[in-house]
């Protein structure tokens, strides 16, 4: 190996590595919708009730609201649908999930007066689905193999000389396809008690654990005979160039710790106010990164040696705190709720890496601290209780904006949601929520603003809880 | 993570500030706060479902170890016959079947009788309006017309209390 593969070497393995940067770091710090189906059909606008097992992801002081003995579980089904543009193509793809997201169990301690539970949950509070399917054809003089030239695999698929430099000159049909899944998911230990006439306070301690994959197929074909030639002189099968195609897998295995306080005060027997601050998820992300490669010529085709370029890494991501306060009011039978939250997305942050140099991580943080913004969420949301019938039907409205600086509101996720739930023999209440989620997103295959995927998304999240008390 | 368990001791070294958890030693509550939020008049079933505490539905009975339990059953059973004789004139002669069917426990009684720790079972289980007599037709009702096991402990309420005092 040359003195200068040695050193693309290094620089691919402590220096470039493809994949952290803030995008990661949102991955974790961005709240997903939850676990529970009231709350879902509410728009999940639930930080002042919050009465049930699921207090313990939206407002733990809620817990001390449960009076009897409770068992709650759930299933989550969501499916996301991405529209995408490219190069005036457009191409549909689609990822679907199904996750036991709740089994919780809250303990009541009998009392003389007020209120003392606990709980424990096991909640898969979001999901990491993910798709994008892109085809076109890219008129530029830029391509990926270019902007690869700063490592060896152009080099290793013959598509450069000896000396890494390439015909090629962009002009090339790009395509691709992204699939990503996986949950994080965390046990929680609830606690709450009604230290004042009304007043509740809760706080809970949870170990997070969750996987993420991604698996991004792309390709640039030569389409339009572009590369008659030769890419590696001195190697006669790499006459005419047809296809290079890169593999990106992205593995990871995620454990970490979180805390969140909550306070609720009942006012009135008709109203609730309610705060949380959720302190900082500490992340740990054990990481594969694996890459396969191969380019195809008219009467020969070659193949990366993946472990040259797979690597495993570990890092942690802290995210930032986040304060809510929202309200709640019963007027006979129905309930209106809203609530805000706040979160300043520029305190996300890597550390403690293993496999990537201290300047890599200093530099991705102040990246996020020049791209993203702090952000202001609301969540809007009412349920009317049919009288006699026991049946409840709900809607609600969710805006989470982006964490960009320069995003327009095209680019918020809004979600519509509605929702019933009736309660069986006066002990198993049974929910079902729907969320309809809309946004617009962008990305870019390599460098910034020559080969961006336009991707419009829709999105559907069904949730079926079941709760008994007795 | 200091400000973390700092707040928790905090939050749940302040449990005499409101909250008063029951202990063994102590009489079973009979009543509890009621929380309106969810207002009987509009959630019918959910009202217990939210407001009701398990503890009240289904009291938690002591019984001391060194008890004759033998001697403890044949006392049941001799309450159990008189209350039973007396379902069955009431039944006849003075109410409607339909009277008598179950009616959900500690729904509204427990406003009528809260604050009184002296009240007797029967009447902590029934509407203030309603005559004792009629009172004493729905306890025995919900016995006879239900396998629910928090009504029929509801009944022996007074014969929890009983316990405290050996």
């Amino acid at each position: 190996m040359s003195k200068k593969k040695i050193l693309l070497f290094l620089i691919i393995f402590f220096g470039t590595n493809y994949t952290q940067n803030f995008n990661d770091a949102l991955r974790v710090g961005v709240s997903g919708l939850g676990m529970n189906a009231r709350a879902l059909g509410m728009g999940n606008s639930y930080l002042a009730l919050s009465d049930d097992g699921s207090a313990s992801f939206f407002n733990p002081a809620g817990l001390a609201l449960v009076k009897r003995l409770e068992f709650m579980g759930g299933l989550d089904i969501s499916s996301f649908n991405n529209t995408t543009t490219f190069f005036g193509n457009k191409t549909k793809s689609n990822a679907s999930q199904t996750l036991l997201n709740n089994v919780s169990f809250a303990f009541p301690i009998p009392t003389i007066r007020g209120s003392l539970v606990f709980g424990l949950a096991y909640n898969s509070t979001k999901d990491l689905i993910g798709s994008n399917q892109f085809d076109g054809f890219n008129s530029g003089t830029n391509s990926k193999i270019q902007s690869l030239l700063n490592t060896d695999i152009p080099y290793d698929l013959f598509l450069t000389d000896d000396d890494g430099n390439t015909i090629i000159n962009g002009k090339l049909n790009q395509s691709g396809y992204i699939l990503n899944s996986g949950s994080i998911n965390s046990w929680t230990l609830t606690g709450a008690i009604e230290v004042y006439k009304n007043f509740y306070v809760g706080g809970n301690l949870s170990i997070l654990s969750g996987s993420y994959s991604s698996d991004f197929d792309y390709y640039e074909d030569d389409t339009r005979n572009n590369y008659q030639g030769i890419t590696a002189p001195g190697y006669p099968n790499t006459t005419d160039f047809r296809s290079f195609y890169l593999k990106n897998l992205l593995k990871w295995e995620l454990e970490g710790w979180n805390a969140k306080l909550g306070f609720l005060y009942q006012f009135n027997n008709f109203g609730r106010f309610g705060a949380t601050i959720q302190f900082p998820k500490i992340v740990t992300v054990k990481e594969k990164f694996i890459i396969e490669g191969s380019s195809e010529f008219a009467n020969w085709s070659t193949e990366l040696e993946s472990e040259d370029y797979s690597d495993e890494v570990k890092y942690d991501i802290k995210t930032p705190f986040e304060v809510s306060g929202g309200f709640s009011f019963n007027i006979q039978g129905l309930i209106l709720s809203g609530q805000l939250n706040f979160i300043n997305y520029t305190e996300l942050e890597f550390s403690d890496a293993e496999g990537l140099s201290l300047s890599y991580i200093s530099d991705q943080n102040k990246r996020i601290k020049s791209l993203l913004r702090q952000t202001l969420n609301y969540n809007a949301g009412a349920e009317y209780t049919i009288p006699n019938l026991g049946l409840r039907i709900r809607g609600g409205y969710i805006l989470q904006k982006s964490p960009f600086e320069n995003d327009d509101s095209e680019f918020d996720k809004k979600y519509i949601t509605g929702g019933i739930g009736f309660l069986a023999d006066g002990v198993i209440g049974i929910d079902l929520g729907y969320a309809y989620g809309w946004w617009k997103d962008i990305g870019d295959n390599y460098d910034s603003n020559v080969s961006i995927t336009f991707q419009d998304i829709k999105y559907h999240k069904f949730i079926i809880t079941t709760t008994y008390r007795f | 993570m200091k400000i973390i368990i700092l707040s928790l001791l905090i939050i749940f070294g302040l449990t005499g500030c409101y909250t008063v958890i029951w202990l063994p030693s102590d009489e079973m509550p009979k009543t509890h706060p009621q929380n309106d939020f969810y207002n009987s008049e509009f959630y019918g079933e959910y009202y217990d479902y939210y407001s009701t505490p398990w503890w009240i539905i289904n009291p938690i009975n002591i019984y001391n170890p060194s008890e004759n339990i033998s001697d403890k059953n044949d006392r049941d059973r001799i309450t159990g016959s008189i209350r039973n004789e007396s379902g069955e004139r009431n039944f006849n002669d003075r109410i409607s079947p339909n009277r008598t069917e179950y009616s959900p426990p500690v729904t509204t009684q427990n406003q009528n009788n809260s604050g009184s720790n002296t009240n007797n079972s029967q009447s902590n289980n029934n509407k203030g309006s309603q005559t004792t007599t009629t009172n004493e037709e729905h306890t025995r009702a919900k016995s006879n017309s239900s396998n629910d096991s928090g009504s029929l402990r509801n009944e022996n309420g007074n014969r929890n209390s009983d316990n405290s005092r050996r």
